[in-house]
């Protein structure tokens, strides 16, 4: 532009744009403003070589720093795992049982056990693992496959009647509507009944004595106590899975529902799954 | 057209190019000159206190066992503690130092209403430490009039050598100030060592860091300013002043009409007041302020008018308290006196008698004026939420007991048809010292007995928890109860901890849940 | 005033508009354009499988009950993320997916690898009825996909719909959509084996709602959600998996 408009009040140059007599004055920006920009325009340059940045036809720059996202994602877990490197060792050398002798290192295992516990096992057990009908409640003292550190530690690993681990506990209550008529199975369910409380025909228990003995000792035991090997549960506690009454028992014995829990060692390896066993054996009802 | 229809008005554009003021206005430098009377003499006294207590105090120790720091005061942030001689503060105690700041508070509409702005003329770190800067100030380059002769004087290799000594001294200042005041939140000794050494954490060195920065700027470069534009407190205070609150006044109904040529005036029978236009009140007033002027906001009623006044008005043999503190009330009424209520301008022969003294009907200051109900009602507040403090403190549990049921599950049935229920119990020790307390089940809940997790002993009354010193303990503990015990789906029980050393007592009611059918 | 280029410019609106359209795609073309030529934008696997037509249709039915409202399936490099869900994502993952259902809100967790890692039990249960095995779930209720047969006749429209965007369905895939989701929920049955023959023996034949005999929109979704994660290993295999890969051989 040749010639230049200066406003007269403020004696600045204008833009030369002019609305209905309106003019803009042509400001320079203001200096800290002009400084930021240029600032940040330097910071772009070491930005770019330093980050991956430029977008090539095939691949981009990566940047002399070698930031990524994953491998920031590796540092932190790589770090976090450090962390507790000591803590894991440990665990990971001794047996569930030293560890819960071992004050700092129990307090260590059951919080991480707990963490791992909210994430896997709360869809069955519950997230207070209280358990509900058919899942047991893993707070009692009743134990199907053992409540001892190492037992808890073998089911979790091994699971149970999860057919594609070799090592899981497995057990087969046959279905005894194809063995024992009616008569029979109302017979045994109220003796079953009896072990633990009032039934509602008592003239059934006697008879249902014998057809136990016929037919259930073999794995439950003479005395209805279970065989934890079996996985057979105890007939006489005030604890069952499926339900307590003549009705509940009667359908168990007619067609058994039994458990199945996946093997968790493939997914969560050795140490998780000891964290999880003191966890589980912590929660009030392990055994000695 | 007629040129005389046009009515030309003797207007010019107030905000006319050549008009215009710039918004903003360079800061002019203010020289006070040294003062020396009753009040410069107090201030000095205090400036070695409050300064005394700031410096000071974290090198106070304090004997409180092994097991817990031994300096006096110390804000412990990493522990989360604060000590203060033999108190010792948990965070949860906050309401204790909150107390202390309502106390503070309420000390600040106290004073502010009997005695004016004392706070700001003797005690804020600002009004503090300008004075300190402004001693420094005065050591190098002299008193007013020097410094003013310094100030103009072209730059010349000894104003520069002046000027780079006193900035270094206050820089100097500065650090020390900054230096101490990390001394409050570590073991004061220890982090001198690591400080100088170059081992004490970085946050020490940023905080001194800012507060070298924000001493050096407010108190040596800033000085007015911060009272003026940054400080909020002034416009407050002015909010709880009223007419019967001390503030530094000019008695204009004595010196009124001034006149800086007394003897010529009063030869010419014309009426004089005792102000002698020296001046003297301006020069040493550390705002820039004239109190001629009237009480303004500036004024942070150091009182240094007051000594320079009375100084020169003792020189003329008149009396002191040209320049006094006073309450509006009185220059109200002698005000009136000396104007006859407003009729005439100020005379200062109304105010004295025939013989020269003062007249009797003057009003004068008596500590009981301010002796009113609005200071005894913030005095009874003020005192009130002390003496609640010192009793909560002096009656205050160290051992405390807290105890969460187990959300989920409930309750759990157990294979012998007993009920259980989980508990988390947190056993806080808050004294320095190792302890062994008993936790225990009241009796009243019977049939009823604990087992403590990781513990060997099972279905106990009572078991022996061992506590850390000046830490929390957290255990779980199972409660189990038989069936028959039971009545209803909940009931309550009382853990209770004691201290069998010391008798102290902890309780804690908790609920028992069961099923509501039990075989 | 002289012409200048710039004044030339301001004054001719659609030469202006042109300019700004122009400046305003720098920031696209920089960022976006280049991630089409970039070869490791998506990963380059080779067991990456597609979608059975039942999975295919319990996608359909995700996205019309809204479940990307609630669920992400994204797990993004993150600690917290890795340690809660597995391994991050891979842009692979979802190659397959049109639209893809990454999602950013979580009002529930993310379901990117929630395949495998329940029985087709939970799954029914749980949408039958969430706080049965979830009590603290605020999830609601779609029990009604048990008893809403699925439409088998729209399949092969579907996998053509989405062949042409791309995903390498086959003729013969097509043609045997309806079958392929009939003996996916069959195991065992005439139809089961087709499936596995098309579309690799890595998948999952089974009664997903507990019945064989129909196919249900429950069988679908739960089929949908136990391929989640489970189309390629590729993310076990390359991240910073904490992780075991989720062997079902073991």
């Amino acid at each position: 532009m040749s010639e230049k408009h200066i406003d007269e009040v403020s004696g600045v140059a204008t833009t030369g744009h002019e609305w209905d007599g309106i003019r803009e004055l042509d400001n320079p920006m203001p200096r800290w403003w002009v400084w930021t920009f240029y600032a940040t325009i330097i910071w772009s340059l070491g930005y770019v070589i330093a980050y991956p940045a430029w977008p090539l036809l095939t691949s981009a720059t990566q940047g002399v720093l070698g930031y990524s996202s994953r491998g920031e994602v590796r540092k932190d877990l790589t770090a976090a795992d450090d962390a507790m490197g000591a803590y894991r060792a440990a665990i990971k050398d001794k047996s569930v049982e030293a560890i819960l002798a071992d004050d700092q290192l129990r307090s260590i295992a059951v919080a991480a056990g707990g963490a791992s516990f909210k994430v896997n096992c709360v869809q069955c057990h519950g997230s207070g693992a209280a358990g509900s009908q058919g899942f047991p409640n893993l707070n009692d003292d009743d134990w199907l496959w053992g409540g001892k550190p190492d037992q808890i530690q073998q089911t979790l690993a091994h699971g149970i009647r999860f057919t594609k681990d070799d090592q899981t506990r497995d057990s087969l209550m046959p279905a005894f509507a194809d063995v024992l008529d009616s008569a029979q199975i109302a017979q045994v369910s109220t003796y079953v009944v009896s072990l633990s409380g009032p039934v509602k025909n008592a003239s059934l228990v006697e008879p249902g004595k014998t057809v136990f003995a016929e037919n259930c000792a073999a794995c439950h035991g003479d005395d209805a106590k279970g065989n934890k090997e079996l996985g057979a549960p105890n007939l006489t506690d005030a604890i069952a899975l499926y339900g307590a009454d003549e009705a509940a028992i009667a359908t168990q014995v007619r067609a058994p529902r039994m458990g199945a829990m996946p093997a968790w060692n493939a997914r969560l390896g050795d140490t998780a799954i000891k964290e999880l066993a003191a966890f589980v054996h912590s929660l009030g009802g392990g055994e000695k | 057209m007629q040129d005389q229809d046009v009515t030309r008005l003797d207007a010019v554009a107030t905000n006319s190019a050549a008009n215009r003021q710039p918004l903003y206005a360079r800061r002019k430098k203010i020289f006070p000159k040294r003062a020396s009377g009753a009040f410069r003499q107090f201030k000095w006294i205090v400036m070695a206190i409050t300064l005394g207590i700031y410096y000071l105090v974290p090198w106070i120790r304090w004997d409180r066992g092994p097991f817990a720091p031994d300096q006096a005061v110390l804000i412990d942030m990493a522990n989360r503690r604060f000590y203060f001689f033999f108190i010792e503060i948990w965070p949860q105690e906050f309401i204790y130092v909150a107390g202390l700041l309502v106390m503070a508070g309420i000390g600040l509409f106290l004073v502010t209403s009997t005695v004016g702005r004392a706070w700001c003329g003797y005690t804020c770190p600002q009004t503090v430490w300008v004075d300190l800067f402004l001693v420094i100030e005065r050591f190098f380059e002299g008193d007013r009039n020097a410094r003013i002769k310094l100030d103009a004087a072209p730059w010349s290799f000894t104003k520069l050598r002046i000027r780079v000594i006193k900035h270094l001294s206050w820089l100097v200042v500065a650090v020390l100030t900054g230096g101490a005041w990390i001394f409050y939140f570590a073991d004061a000794p220890t982090l001198a060592v690591d400080f100088v050494t170059g081992n004490a954490a970085f946050i020490a060195y940023a905080t001194v860091a800012v507060l070298t920065a924000t001493t050096y700027v407010f108190g040596g470069l800033m000085r007015e300013q911060v009272c003026t534009y940054m400080c909020p407190w002034p416009r407050i205070q002015a909010a709880m002043l009223d007419e019967t609150s001390l503030t530094v006044t000019y008695n204009d109904w004595r010196g009124e009409p001034r006149s800086r040529h007394t003897k010529k005036a009063a030869a010419t029978g014309a009426s004089v007041g005792d102000c002698v236009d020296c001046n003297a009140c301006v020069a040493v007033c550390p705002m820039g302020i004239d109190i001629r002027d009237g009480q303004q906001l500036e004024c942070i009623t150091c009182a240094l008018c007051i000594d320079a006044c009375d100084d020169v008005m003792g020189r003329l043999g008149k009396e002191h308290g040209l320049i006094s503190y006073s309450t509006l009330n009185d220059y109200d009424a002698n005000m009136a006196i000396a104007t006859r209520s407003g009729s005439c301008s100020i005379t200062p022969e109304l105010v004295r008698k025939p013989d020269g003294t003062f007249s009797d009907k003057l009003a004068h200051f008596h500590v009981r004026k301010l002796l009113r109900p609005r200071t005894f009602i913030y005095f009874g507040a003020w005192s009130a939420v002390g003496v609640s403090i010192a009793f909560a403190l002096a009656t205050r549990d160290r051992l405390e007991l807290n105890v969460l049921h187990d959300r989920n599950p409930q309750f759990v049935i157990l294979s012998d048809g007993a009920v259980r229920n989980g508990y988390t119990v947190k056993l806080l020790n808050m004294v320095p010292q190792p302890r062994t307390v008993v936790l225990k089940l009241d009796e009243s809940f019977e049939g009823a007995s604990m087992t403590v997790a990781g513990d060997d002993t099972a279905n106990v009354l009572e078991t022996e928890v061992v506590l850390e010193p000046d830490r929390l303990k957290t255990i779980k503990v199972f409660v189990r109860a038989d069936p028959e015990v039971l009545s209803g789906t909940s009931q309550s029980f009382t853990f209770v901890a004691t201290d069998p050393t010391t008798g102290e007592r902890a309780d804690y009611t908790a609920t028992f849940n069961a099923p509501e059918k039990l075989k | 005033m002289t012409d200048t280029p710039h004044r030339k410019l301001e004054r001719s609106a659609t030469g202006f508009m042109l300019a700004i359209v122009a400046a305003a795609s720098v920031g696209g073309l920089v960022e976006i354009a280049p991630l089409f030529t970039i070869d490791d934008t998506v990963e380059n696997v080779k067991d990456m499988r597609l979608y059975t037509p039942l999975e295919l249709a319990g996608r359909d039915i995700y996205v019309r009950e809204g479940c990307y409202a609630c669920h992400s399936q994204m797990i993004r490099t993150l600690r917290d993320d890795v340690e809660r869900y597995g391994p991050y994502s891979l842009a692979v993952e979802s190659k397959y997916d049109h639209p893809m259902l990454w999602g950013s809100k979580r009002t529930g967790p993310d379901l990117a690898r929630i395949g495998g890692k329940y029985s087709d039990f939970w799954h029914v249960a749980h949408l039958s009825n969430p706080r049965d095995v979830v009590p603290e779930s605020n999830m609601p209720s779609y029990r009604w996909l048990a008893t809403t047969p699925l439409k088998l006749s729209n399949l092969p429209l579907m996998l053509k719909a989405q062949r042409t965007v791309g995903v390498p369905y086959t003729d013969e895939m097509i043609a045997n959509a309806s079958a392929d989701a009939r003996g996916q929920s069959a195991p065992d049955s005439e139809q089961s084996a087709g499936v596995s023959e098309r579309y690799g023996e890595a998948t999952q034949v089974s009664a997903f709602d507990g019945v064989a005999t129909n196919v249900t929109e429950m069988d679908a979704l739960v089929a949908y959600l136990q391929v989640l994660g489970q189309l390629t290993k590729a993310a076990y295999e390359n991240t910073a998996a904490p992780e075991k890969m989720p062997d079902p051989n073991n």
